[in-house]
């Protein structure tokens, strides 16, 4: 008897199991409709290596921002005028140049980054991926790494950012795999870079995004952005090939404005309900620049010791891609971000009329 | 209703006569006006309840904030230690939510328009609903000559976090001259006073009220339903002011705390933290002694902003600026100069709450018979961070609340306070709030049932 209940239970057990298996795939499954899954973005942000004591990276510590560098500059300051103060630096930091300052600005100096190898090339100047990988490419980090305020967790940029991306629409960026065969290993599909219209599906709390939301198709005001690239699954990471060009809209401080990122290419991990991994490419260093100067006033900047007199220096300095062809200076600078998505359903774009805002 | 158009014009004043002189009282815009489309005393007087709120900016730094032990005799962290004098008249309320679901993380706005509204922002000019005490002082402040009071500590008229609605900011007492001459000045009746003499003025304003009233009841007959109950409305709120005049027609009930001040110097403008605690003490005695002579039952004091300018000596970033460029002390864990504004607060709290217990009413104190909700705008304001937002209450409103406890929220709404303070006050109400901040859930466990 005692058997006979135990291969019952035993029975019982491997049914339940085999339902919850085939219920997990078929949510899995679910979620690809068409041959089609979308992801939004819910996080992006500069890849920023640290190390607790911020000592390998940055021996020489962090970077002076405008209060600092402004007592250093100016002494005497209260027996001046603002225009040969305050403002002085203003102008400096709205039409910057590439003569030295007189600070010492620290870049970089550890081994260390995340990113990409965008050139395919392993030279003396790359940096080397955490899981060992040569050849990444990420001169953005060199400039920005030892600023603190584009440190997380509380760096400002870091923690205005990603909170723009939670409370704004403008910058609602997501990416549609089409042609789609499996999540794990597919060697061609098809990727759709669009802008979306609406907030994101979050927790009540608001600060956790959740998957299965809906966007529309922004095909107005988000026409100039949308891009459409090959990619392939392999083992579960999204590849695509690289993007001419890209643009990006950046909004912080609820102050619209763009990056410009070329020959930008993805690397996620993906799942049913969501995608992580990074996005990099070069991005052009003038609008990169004016970006953060938009976006942040001087106030801003103090918050998280950043100049922008000597940022820009060094920005011009590191930049290594997209000579100009009149100067022969380089226009572009290799960068990486942090990118985190949600899987999401994008209305079909037979609903083009009602998303013409 | 045709003929009614024409004889009803925008400019038809509600007439009467007041000693032989013609009165007259506008009326409110008219349907009929528009298109087609359009415990107790000695004396057996009952004590009154009062319900206050108190505000601090910026929130806290948890680790040496938030006490390690809930429940009564919990230990005060160093940046709550200024509280130990009052510790036992208080509660103190930690890992409380505000959620803002679908609206943005409005820094230094979502968090204290949730605690006093129920309701998340959906911008930053939005202030949705009312707040707290506005609901409030619609059950308790009908008796008084001010239905509530606000008033800052920051000198700045801007600085209030009571409003009626969108467009209708209680805009507070920013001088202490001026609240005084507010309070103690015209108009004033000495409840304790031996004497007492009717204000002429009042007086004639009462009678052109009631001279009025026979003409509007004629009127009402002849509306449609909409717009008799906008003209009650209309007259509800000519009624309060006739109660008002009424209520300074007569002769106030003596109050044996209430003792007519000294007329205060005033204070120079600035936001330095001496200054503004001098500011703070100063505007806290004039409100607890207009409270104390009954002339509100309904008060708001406003310590410093969400965006907190208070600055201190001898370092060069004010309160809200160091929250966010001061680095967090790897070794102590926490943000020191930012903590110091925090401290400074608190001391400013123990001392509002030790002047409400100084003041005797019957056998116990003003604190005794009052709720006070004290609330700011973030928990960590470095990262704008509203989950685990703190708040206080102080006193016992009248004996139904227990105090000197550490109440651990467990991620609840933080509007769970609000809402009992509510129904403390007797607000008939089940619930409070919107969305994932909505509660039907007192905190129960300082509640003496």
């Amino acid at each position: 008897m005692g058997t006979y209940q135990t291969r019952r239970w035993l029975a019982c057990v491997l049914v339940l199991s085999g339902l919850l298996i085939i219920s997990a795939v078929q949510a899995e499954e679910s979620r690809i409709r068409n041959r089609t899954i979308s992801y939004v973005m819910t996080d992006l942000f500069w890849s920023v290596y640290q190390t607790e004591d911020a000592q390998a990276e940055c021996p020489k510590g962090f970077n002076d921002g405008p209060r600092e560098q402004f007592e250093k500059l100016f002494p005497d300051h209260e027996s001046l005028s603002v225009e040969e103060t305050q403002l002085a630096q203003e102008i400096q930091t709205w039409h910057p140049s590439t003569e030295p300052d007189g600070f010492e600005f620290f870049e970089v100096e550890g081994t260390l980054s995340w990113g990409l190898n965008l050139d395919g090339e392993v030279s003396a100047n790359d940096f080397t991926h955490p899981d060992g990988t040569p050849g990444i490419d990420n001169e953005v980090y060199r400039a920005v790494g030892c600023i603190i305020g584009f440190r997380g967790p509380d760096g400002v940029e870091y923690i205005f950012q990603n909170k723009a991306i939670l409370d704004e629409v403008y910058n609602r960026m997501m990416i549609e795999l089409t042609e789609v065969d499996s999540l794990d290993n597919d060697d061609s599909v098809i990727v759709n870079l669009y802008r979306g219209m609406d907030r994101l599906l979050t927790d009540a709390t608001g600060q956790k995004v959740m998957a299965g939301g809906t966007q529309r198709i922004d095909y107005r005001w988000g026409e100039s952005l949308i891009r459409q690239f090959a990619g392939q699954i392999v083992d579960g990471v999204l590849i695509t090939e690289p993007i001419a060009e890209m643009i990006m809209p950046w909004q912080n401080l609820s102050v619209p404005s763009i990056h410009v990122f070329k020959d930008a290419r993805f690397q996620l991990d993906l799942s049913s309900e969501q995608a992580t991994g990074v996005l990099a490419g070069y991005a052009d260093v003038d609008t990169w620049y004016y970006q953060l100067i938009r976006n942040d006033s001087t106030h801003h900047l103090s918050n998280g010791q950043i100049s922008g007199i000597s940022l820009y220096k060094a920005l011009r300095r590191l930049a290594e891609a997209y000579p100009d062809p009149v100067t022969g200076e380089n226009t572009a600078i290799s960068t990486s971000l942090d990118v985190k998505m949600a899987q999401v359903y994008i209305v079909p774009p037979d609903s083009r009329a009602e998303s013409k805002r | 209703m045709k003929r009614l158009k024409q004889t009803l014009s925008r400019r038809r004043f509600l007439r009467g006569t007041l000693k032989g002189g013609a009165v007259s009282v506008g009326l409110p815009l008219l349907n009929v006006f528009l298109n087609d489309n359009g415990t107790a005393y000695a004396d057996g007087m009952p004590i009154p309840l009062r319900f206050g709120t108190w505000s601090w900016g910026l929130g806290m730094s948890e680790s040496i904030f938030v006490p390690k032990k809930t429940g009564a005799n919990f230990d005060l962290p160093e940046e709550i230690a200024a509280l130990a004098p009052v510790q036992e008249h208080l509660n103190l309320y930690t890992n409380f939510h505000v959620f803002k679901d679908d609206a943005p993380n409005l820094c230094h706005h979502s968090g204290w328009v949730v605690l006093r509204s129920g309701i998340a922002p959906t911008a930053r000019d939005n202030l949705p609903g009312e707040t707290i005490d506005v609901s409030i002082a619609r059950q308790i402040g009908n008796a008084t000559r001010f239905r509530s009071l606000s008033a800052t500590a920051t000198g700045d008229a801007r600085d209030s976090f009571s409003y009626e609605g969108g467009n209708s900011v209680n805009t507070p007492e920013w001088s202490p001259l001026r609240f005084y001459q507010r309070l103690f000045g015209e108009g004033f009746q000495d409840p304790n006073a031996s004497t007492f003499s009717p204000d002429p003025k009042v007086m004639v304003r009462q009678s052109a009220l009631s001279a009025v009233q026979e003409e509007a009841r004629k009127l009402e007959k002849s509306l449609g339903a909409e717009d008799r109950a906008r003209l009650d409305q209309y007259f509800t709120g000519l009624r309060d002011l006739e109660r008002r005049f009424d209520l300074q027609l007569t002769k106030p009930d003596p109050r044996e705390a209430c003792v007519v001040l000294e007329e205060p110097m005033d204070l120079p403008t600035g936001l330095d933290a001496d200054l503004v605690a001098t500011r703070h003490r100063m505007m806290t005695d004039l409100m607890l002694m207009a409270v104390a002579c009954d002339q509100t039952r309904v008060f708001n004091m406003f310590y410093a902003s969400a965006f907190s300018a208070t600055t201190q000596p001898g370092y060069d970033k004010p309160h809200h600026t160091a929250t966010h460029e001061e680095a967090v002390d790897p070794e102590l864990g926490y943000q020191p100069y930012t903590s110091w504004y925090t401290r400074r607060a608190m001391e400013e709290w123990a001392y509002y709450v030790q002047a409400l217990d100084k003041f005797r009413e019957g056998d116990g104190s003003l604190l005794d018979n009052s709720f006070i909700y004290a609330t700011t705008d973030q928990s960590f304001a470095k990262l704008h961070a509203i989950d685990g937002i703190p708040m206080f209450s102080a006193g016992t409103a009248g004996g139904l609340v227990k105090t000197g406890l550490h109440i651990d929220g467990g991620g609840s709404p933080g509007c769970r306070l609000g809402f009992t303070a509510q129904r403390l006050m007797g607000l008939e109400i089940d619930t409070w709030g919107d969305k994932s901040n909505t509660t039907s859930s007192e905190i129960s466990d300082i509640l003496i049932t």
